[in-house]
C-alpha cells in the first residue's frame, strides 16, 4: 500500500517511470476484471490505455488516492460501463460495481503471475507460440491468457466446439514437443562437444608418446 | 478422466482442469484433489500439467504486457512530441512571441520564414478570420478557445472567426485536420470545406480537404456527424462511427442531368459511407498521420510523392514516368525520408538522387 502511494505521488510528480510501474502493477488486474466483463480483451486493453493516459495528462490536477488500487478498479470500470454503453450492447452487461472497490483481494490471475522469474524460459516458450499458426495461437491465447470458456471461444470465433478443442489440444501438443525437440538437440549437441573434446584429448596424448 | 493414456495435453485443454489450476472454482478444486487421492501414481503428472499451465500462462502475460507497456510509452512520446499552441486572444498578433515558438518546433528556419508569411498575409487585416497552419514537415496541434483541439496535418490550416463560438463554432479547413470537439450541444461544430460542411456536436473525426487532390473526405471515429454535400444538392448525410464519406471535388453535377445514368449510380455509390477499416495493427489508415504514422496502402508512387512532400517538407520530381505507376504499401514511425526510399527502392527498383537547395529536392530516376 505504502509503494502505491508513492508510485501515485511519482505520477503526480510527472515522474514517467513511476507512472508505467504503476502502470505495469495494475495492468493485469484491470485486463482480467475487465475481460470478465465483456470478454473482449482487445476492447479492455483500449480503456486501460486511456484511463492511463487520462492519469498521465491530468496529473497535476488529480487527487491523492486514499486506496490507490480501489480507485483505479473504480475509475476502470466507470469507463468500461461508459463506452459499453455507448456501443449499444448495454443489454448484456450488468456490471456488479460493489464488489470490486471494497474488495482488495487479488484475482485468480493475478495470483499466478510470477513476475519476470525465469523470464529467459519464458521467452522461449513465447517463441514457441510465436510460431503456432495465427489461429492455434489466437485460440490458445483467448482460453490461456484471457481465460474464455469453450463456450465463450465457440461464440466468439463461430467455430465449432469440436474444432476449437482440437485446434487447442493440437497447440498445445506443438508446443511442448517443440521444447523436448529443442532440449534433445541442445544435449546432442553437448554430446558432440564432449565426443570431439574426448577424441582431441586422445589425439594429443597419441602425439605426446 | 478415467482413461490410462491421459496427458498433459488432454489435462490441459480440459476446462475444469483449468479452473482447479486458477483455483476459481470449489468444484473443480474438490474434483481433481480427490482424483488425486485415488490415483496417487498420477500425482506427479497432475503437478506437472498444473506447472506447464502456470508457465504458458505467465509467458503470455508477460508478453502481453510488455506489448502493451510499449505502446503506452509510445503514446506518452507522441504526445509529447506534438507541442499543443494555446490560441491567443484575438485582438492582437504578438510576432514576438510566436516566433520562438515555432523555432522550438522546428528547427528549420526555411519553414520559419514560409509560416511568417502566411500569418503576415493572413494578419494583413483584411479579414477578420484568424488563421493557424501547419506547412510541409510538420504537424500541429491547436486548442480553440471553446476547448476543442484540432490536429492539423502537414500542409494544412484552418481559419476562424472572430465571434467563433458566439452562436456556431465555425471551423474553415484546408488540407487535412483532426477534431476533437467539446461537447456542446447549444453551439453546433461545423468544419466548412469547399466540397462537404460537416457538423457535428460532441465528438472526435477526421476531414481531409487538400486542394491539389481529388477527393475530399470525412472519416468519423466516435459521436455523430452530419455531412452536407454542397456539390450535391446540400444532400445531408450522416456518418456513424468507423464511417468515412468520400466526394470526388468538382462534380457540380453529380445529380444534375449532364452525366448518363450509369454515371450517375456510381457516383451516388461513391458517396455512401464506407466501412473504415481497422489493420491487424489496431491502425485506421485515415487517421494514421495523427499517431505520427505515414502509411500508404496499395497506393501509386505519384500519389504517395504528394504525401512524402507534405510529410518531410521536401520536394520531389519524377525524371522517369513509368516509376509514378508503381505501387507501394507501408508503415513509417520515425524513419527519415532517406530510409523510406531504401525502402521502397528494395521492392521496386529506381534510383535517387538529393539536393539540398533552399528546400531539399528528390530526383527519381530509373
Amino acid at each position: 500500500m505504502d509503494n502505491d502511494n508513492n508510485l501515485w505521488q511519482g505520477l503526480k510528480q510527472g515522474n514517467k517511470e513511476m507512472f508505467l510501474a504503476l502502470y505495469k502493477k495494475y495492468y493485469h488486474t484491470l485486463l482480467f476484471i475487465g475481460v470478465k466483463e465483456m470478454k473482449d480483451a482487445h476492447l479492455v486493453k483500449d480503456i486501460i490505455q486511456q484511463l492511463f493516459l487520462y492519469l498521465w495528462e491530468k496529473r497535476e490536477t488529480i487527487q491523492d488516492a486514499r486506496d490507490v488500487r480501489s480507485y483505479l478498479i473504480t475509475s476502470f470500470l466507470r469507463k468500461l460501463t461508459a463506452d459499453w454503453k455507448k456501443s449499444k450492447q448495454s443489454g448484456l452487461l450488468e456490471v456488479v460495481w460493489s464488489s470490486y472497490p471494497d474488495d482488495p483481494q487479488p484475482n485468480p490471475e493475478e495470483k499466478l503471475i510470477r513476475k519476470d522469474e525465469q523470464s529467459h524460459l519464458f521467452k522461449l516458450l513465447m517463441d514457441r507460440i510465436n510460431e503456432l499458426p495465427n489461429r492455434q495461437k489466437e485460440l490458445i491465447i483467448l482460453k490461456f491468457y484471457e481465460g474464455l470458456s469453450y463456450q465463450e471461444i465457440v461464440q466468439r470465433t463461430g467455430l465449432s466446439h469440436r474444432t476449437v478443442y482440437n485446434k487447442i489440444h493440437e497447440g498445445l501438443k506443438k508446443l511442448k514437443l517443440d521444447i523436448v525437440k529443442n532440449q534433445h538437440s541442445r544435449s546432442a549437441a553437448l554430446l558432440l562437444l564432449l565426443n570431439v573434446l574426448a577424441s582431441a584429448a586422445t589425439i594429443a596424448m597419441t602425439q605426446k608418446y | 478422466m478415467n482413461d490410462d493414456k491421459m496427458t498433459i495435453e488432454e489435462l490441459l485443454s480440459d476446462e475444469s482442469f483449468i479452473n482447479y489450476c486458477k483455483r476459481i472454482s470449489p468444484d473443480d478444486i474438490a474434483v481433481w484433489e480427490n482424483y488425486i487421492k485415488k490415483n496417487p501414481d498420477r500425482a506427479l503428472l497432475i503437478e506437472d500439467a498444473k506447472e506447464q499451465y502456470v508457465q504458458l500462462f505467465n509467458a503470455l502475460a508477460l508478453a502481453d504486457l510488455d506489448e502493451q507497456t510499449a505502446r503506452l510509452e509510445n503514446s506518452l512520446e507522441q504526445k509529447e512530441s506534438t507541442p499543443v499552441v494555446q490560441m491567443e486572444k484575438f485582438e492582437k498578433e504578438k510576432r514576438g512571441k510566436v516566433l520562438p515558438l515555432l523555432l522550438k518546433i522546428t528547427a528549420a528556419a526555411i519553414i520559419v520564414a514560409g509560416l511568417f508569411v502566411t500569418i503576415n498575409y493572413f494578419v494583413g487585416g483584411r479579414d477578420n478570420r484568424k488563421t493557424y497552419a501547419a506547412v510541409y514537415g510538420e504537424r500541429k496541434n491547436i486548442q480553440l478557445p471553446d476547448g476543442s483541439v484540432v490536429t492539423l496535418n502537414a500542409g494544412s490550416n484552418i481559419k476562424i472567426n472572430e465571434n467563433y463560438g458566439t452562436t456556431t463554432r465555425d471551423v474553415y479547413l484546408e488540407g487535412e485536420a483532426f477534431f476533437e470537439v467539446k461537447h456542446d450541444i447549444t453551439r453546433p461544430f461545423i468544419v466548412h470545406t469547399p466540397a462537404m460542411d460537416v457538423k457535428a456536436l460532441g465528438t472526435a473525426f477526421n476531414v481531409k480537404a487538400y486542394l491539389n487532390e481529388k477527393n475530399t473526405e470525412t472519416s468519423l471515429i466516435s459521436g455523430l456527424v452530419e455531412v452536407t454535400l454542397k456539390e450535391n444538392n446540400n444532400l445531408k448525410m450522416l456518418l456513424y462511427p468507423n464511417q468515412k464519406i468520400e466526394w470526388q471535388n468538382g462534380n457540380t453535377n453529380a445529380v444534375n442531368s449532364n452525366l448518363t445514368k450509369a454515371n450517375k449510380d456510381t457516383h451516388l455509390t461513391d458517396s455512401l459511407p464506407k466501412k473504415l477499416v481497422v489493420t491487424s495493427t489496431g491502425d485506421i489508415k485515415e487517421i494514421a498521420w495523427k499517431e505520427n504514422k505515414l502509411m500508404f496502402d496499395d497506393e501509386e508512387f505519384h500519389n504517395i510523392a504528394i504525401l512524402l512532400e507534405r510529410w518531410y517538407g521536401a520536394k520531389i520530381n519524377f525524371k522517369d514516368t513509368a516509376i509514378c505507376h508503381y505501387r507501394f504499401t507501408g508503415t513509417y514511425e520515425k524513419e527519415d525520408l532517406n530510409t523510406v526510399l531504401d525502402y521502397l527502392k528494395e521492392s521496386k527498383h529506381f534510383n535517387y538522387t538529393i539536393e539540398h537547395g533552399e528546400t531539399l529536392t528528390i530526383n527519381l530516376s530509373k
